[in-house]
């Protein structure tokens, strides 16, 4: 029988390599291998030659020398003695900063404007209709050159600006100046710390407290007022602790105001013009998108969701927040994420208006003074890319979480971190809440998984030593400390993060990950990492044990304490 | 007899009244506005809002722009002069300027006398697509769209017994057409070849093609235009120095084709299973099932997505202004240094901003209305 199936077997000839199709696709591999070698290898001997005949060499040791040049708007120290790597750290700062606050502003614009264009209301969807349109259709370039102009020509000198005192509430206020913005500051004295822990302390609690009552509400059908005791857990806590504070040592908080001294205003938080030009025209032009995706998200759920959740006798505002809104935000948030990755890469013309973001100083001046052109540009666009990487990193998560399960799946390539995590440890279904093969697979699963904190552990290092290794400032002193202590501090920052993933994402392997590699907080302090340092005002070993014991009642509680029920987002079969 | 029911029952009508017309309230522009302007009090307070906004912008706009405004002076003080002489106070535009530098912002400092050829680049553009947009049109007509870019070039660049012009001549609003139509024409092969080698079950091509669109969807453009500057000619032999255009013009390529590449792979995907099948089946070869089966209908529905590609990426030429290029923003600074004409900011940035409106919003409409013809083509 077998010997009827089996194809007679063929001599291998030369000519099979190319008529066959079992070959064939390794030799077009192989082929196109030595012309992509063949290619780089033609490109790079071309760079040397062209670099060995103007004197020039590739090393990064020039990040080590001076800058040399000033840079105005800062988040950290930084003087012209500074090094250029302290510079690009400043940069990429205030990239963050700006996309930062891009990100919130133009969710807020986007999101109004969204919902407006879909109102009833005529007048008002036809005026944020040309608002988006207007806007959309305009390179963002202009809008931030218009934007920086108009600050700069038609904004008064110090002088005689009159600051806005928001209704007469305060005595400084906001003052808008040709020179730039002045907003009042926050100083953080002595005893804040004590009412920022009160702040998160009240701000875990309402969690608790709303997963309590929906535990609750799904037991007993009784509704607790969440909304109201949320609102309290988060203003009474500082309030009662800053009052507190203020009896025992003075207020802990202060708020400065800007005031005229001399030719200018001292004091507050200074926005120079570019700054505030660019994130104003970057949150318009974003906004506008981010309109646009709102307007389709909603229109995406059928009008037949509502009348079916008003045929339940839902009220209005429930409807909109219990039914419409997840199935909405399920379209919106993909494209607004790759939104707010447009925003960060945008943010790259801030060099245009002069603002100093990571382009403007290693693409900009740094470039141009130590005429390193492919060292700051491979810096650059390493930045670039990590941010990139790392955004849609937590997009697809976000898909993974949300996705329905359809009968077609498409053959996609798209690199999720569940994917990588299933080719390491299994099939996914294994490890899923609820099913009794977990417990057995849990030792593989995490042994596969410190594999894949290796290379997160590797990745950090290599983005560490790219960008901090020469910026003594900003970096925790470990370069120091043992190889085993460097190592253990790197998994250790990665257990972090992962931890945090845990309570975003509910995913059960990144919680395993978490788990085995929360107990490194203890290794690397074993191996001399100085993990105590990081909160100098308590005992090492507080710090350690505490750290340790905290993660482990986080993911503990994250995974199998009264989970919110996200069955509409993934539902987990179970069998009664 | 029932026929008779009207003679015997006095009190029923005999005939029917006529309907009275629905209530004032439920008809007509009050109808409109109850429903549409003030169908709730937080409706009515955004209505009154809006409408306090528009009633006090829009005049304030259109006086700046068009009563006030002075169309022709030759600096500002001069403008200032004539808008005093008209009873103007207050703010005024002075379009003065953008019409002494009408020609600067269209074409840069390209010779005066030699406007007719880029003027006929533009002209002949549009005869060179009608072939590929209408299909209806002869066939032979393809070949002028074939030699059309070495025709352009010839004409924008001059050589061969026309007058040669150099390329730092070359700006405005020409620039950024050259840039942006060259670099989505010469994407277009590359973004399918990219989506194709994505979409492949050979491994080391879907990981160079992956790897490379990834890498330029991942920086920012500015940063491909710092390459273009300064590091792109060290990738040639030692001695070749390609001029800033080209560069620019071979980066804008390499970043719209990772893009076009993310189209094109959305319209293969798009495509049921059963194309790929039913080629298979017919015992086509790979090329051949893309070339006759999956391509053109991929990327017929695709057309929508690199219209859009193209309007960002002419968008986007406005970048090449921050390497020193004088496309139309690049244009502005020296302008607004000039003596005459220093202090004016809003007339530049509205023109160009409108003029690149005009155009990309038409771009939109046309891509919009594709997409809904393409929809019902479909199904």
């Amino acid at each position: 029988m077998a010997a009827m199936t089996d194809a007679p077997r063929a001599e291998f000839r030369l000519g099979m390599l190319w008529t066959d199709t079992r070959y064939r696709s390794l030799t077009i591999q192989i082929i196109a291998l030595i012309l992509v070698i063949l290619g780089v290898s033609y490109l790079v001997s071309n760079v040397l030659a062209n670099l060995a005949a103007l004197g020039k060499t590739f090393d990064f040791g020039f990040l080590e020398d001076p800058a040399s040049y000033d840079i105005n708007q800062r988040l950290i120290e930084y003087d012209s003695r500074s090094s250029h790597a302290t510079a690009a750290v400043v940069g990429i700062l205030n990239t963050l900063l700006v996309a930062f606050l891009g990100c919130i502003t133009a969710t807020v614009l986007g999101v109004v404007a969204g919902v407006l264009r879909l109102s009833n209301n005529w007048l008002i969807s036809k005026v944020m209709t040309v608002y988006i349109e207007l806007v959309r259709n305009v390179p963002v370039l202009i809008q931030i050159l218009l934007l920086a102009a108009v600050f700069d020509e038609f904004l008064p000198s110090p002088r005689q600006a009159e600051p806005w005192t928001l209704f007469g509430l305060m005595e400084g206020g906001i003052v808008a100046t040709n020179r730039g913005f002045y907003v009042p500051g926050l100083i953080f004295g002595d005893g804040s710390v004590w009412v920022v822990l009160a702040f998160i302390a009240g701000v875990i609690g309402s969690v608790w407290y709303a997963r309590k009552a929906k535990a609750i509400q799904q037991d007993t059908g009784r509704i607790l007022p969440v909304g109201r005791v949320r609102l309290a857990l988060w203003v009474v806590p500082p309030l009662v602790m800053f009052l507190l504070v203020s009896i025992i040592a003075g207020a802990p908080i202060a708020v400065e105001e800007p005031a005229l001294k001399g030719f200018n205003f001292q004091g507050g938080i200074y926005m120079r013009n570019s700054l505030v030009a660019l994130w104003l025209a970057l949150s318009i032009y974003t906004g506008a998108f981010i309109a646009e995706n709102v307007r389709a998200g909603i229109q995406s759920v059928s009008k037949g969701q509502s009348e079916a959740a008003f045929a339940l006798g839902l009220r209005p505002n429930r409807t909109m927040s219990l039914v419409i809104l997840p199935q909405a935000l399920r379209v919106i948030i993909p494209p607004l994420i790759s939104q707010y990755l447009n925003l960060t890469k945008n943010s790259s013309l801030a060099i245009a208006v002069g603002y100093m973001d990571a382009t403007g100083t290693l693409g900009g001046i740094t470039l141009n003074q130590t005429g390193r052109e492919f060292e700051t540009l491979l810096l650059l666009m390493a930045f670039y890319l990590c941010i990139s990487l790392t955004i849609s990193m937590i997009m697809n998560l976000y898909n993974e979480q949300v996705k329905l399960v359809e009968r077609t799946s498409a053959s996609g390539t798209t690199f999720t971190m569940a994917k990588l995590f299933d080719k390491t440890t299994g099939p996914w279904d294994n490890l899923k809440k609820g099913d009794a093969a977990h417990k057995t697979n849990y030792g593989v699963a995490g042994f596969l998984n410190l594999v894949v904190l290796l290379y997160a552990a590797i990745l950090v290092g290599l983005l560490d030593w790219l960008f901090l290794a020469h910026v003594p400032e900003v970096r925790i002193p470990y370069v120091e400390w043992s190889f085993l202590a460097q190592l253990s501090y790197l998994a250790l920052t990665a257990s972090c993060v992962a931890t945090l993933l845990t309570g975003l994402f509910k995913h059960f392997r990144v919680a395993d990950f978490a788990t085995l590699t929360a107990v490194l907080w203890v290794v690397a302090a074993l191996c001399g990492a100085d993990i105590g340092g990081l909160l100098p005002m308590l005992p090492d070993v507080v710090v350690v044990v505490g750290g340790l014991a905290l993660q482990l009642a986080a993911i503990a509680y994250l995974m199998l304490g009264d989970r919110p029920n996200v069955t509409y987002l993934t539902r987990v079969k179970r069998d009664a | 007899m029932s026929d008779l029911h009207s003679n015997t029952v006095a009190f029923v009508a005999g005939s029917q009244i006529p309907p009275s017309p629905p209530p004032a309230k439920d008809r007509g522009a009050v109808k409109w506005l109850r429903e549409n302007m003030f169908s709730s009090v937080a409706n009515g307070i955004l209505t009154v809002i809006a409408a306090l906004v528009i009633i006090t912008a829009v005049p304030a706009i259109l006086q700046w722009a068009f009563i006030d405004a002075v169309w022709s002076a030759g600096s500002l003080s001069e403008c200032r002069e004539i808008a005093a002489a008209n009873g103007v106070e207050g703010a005024f535009a002075c379009w003065a300027v953008i019409n002494e530098r009408f020609n600067q912002f269209l074409f840069g400092f390209y010779p005066n006398e030699l406007l007719w050829r880029p003027v006929l680049a533009f002209v002949l553009m549009f005869v060179a697509m009608a072939p590929v947009l209408f299909r209806s049109l002869p066939k032979p007509m393809l070949w002028f769209s074939a030699a059309y870019p070495f025709l352009a070039y010839f004409l924008i660049w001059g050589g061969l017994g026309l007058e040669p012009v150099e390329s730092s001549k070359i700006g405005g609003f020409l620039l950024a057409l050259i840039i942006g139509v060259t670099g989505i024409v010469a994407s277009l092969p590359f973004g399918v070849l990219l989506a194709l080698g994505r979409k492949s079950d050979l491994f080391f091509i879907k990981t160079i093609c992956v790897v490379f669109i990834e890498f330029i969807r991942g920086v920012p453009l500015i940063t491909l235009l710092f390459v273009a500057s300064s590091v792109l000619n060290y990738f040639f032999p030692p001695g070749t120095a390609l001029d800033l255009i080209l560069r620019v013009v071979i980066m804008a390529t390499l970043f719209s084709s990772a893009y076009m590449a993310e189209v094109i792979r959305g319209g293969l995907a798009a495509l049921p299973q059963g194309q790929y099948e039913a080629a298979d089946s017919l015992g086509l070869d790979y090329w051949k099932s893309m070339r006759l089966i999956i391509l053109p209908q991929a990327l017929k529905i695709s057309i929508p997505g690199i219209v859009n590609t193209f309007i960002g990426l002419f968008k986007d030429t406005t970048l090449v202004s921050v390497i020193g290029l004088l496309d139309p923003v690049g244009m502005i600074t020296p302008i607004r240094a000039d003596s005459n004409w220093n202090g004016l900011v809003w007339e530049f940035y509205v023109f160009v901003a409108l003029f690149f409106f005009a155009f990309c919003f038409c771009m939109s409409r046309y891509s919009m209305y594709l997409e809904k013809k393409l929809k019902t083509d479909n199904h």
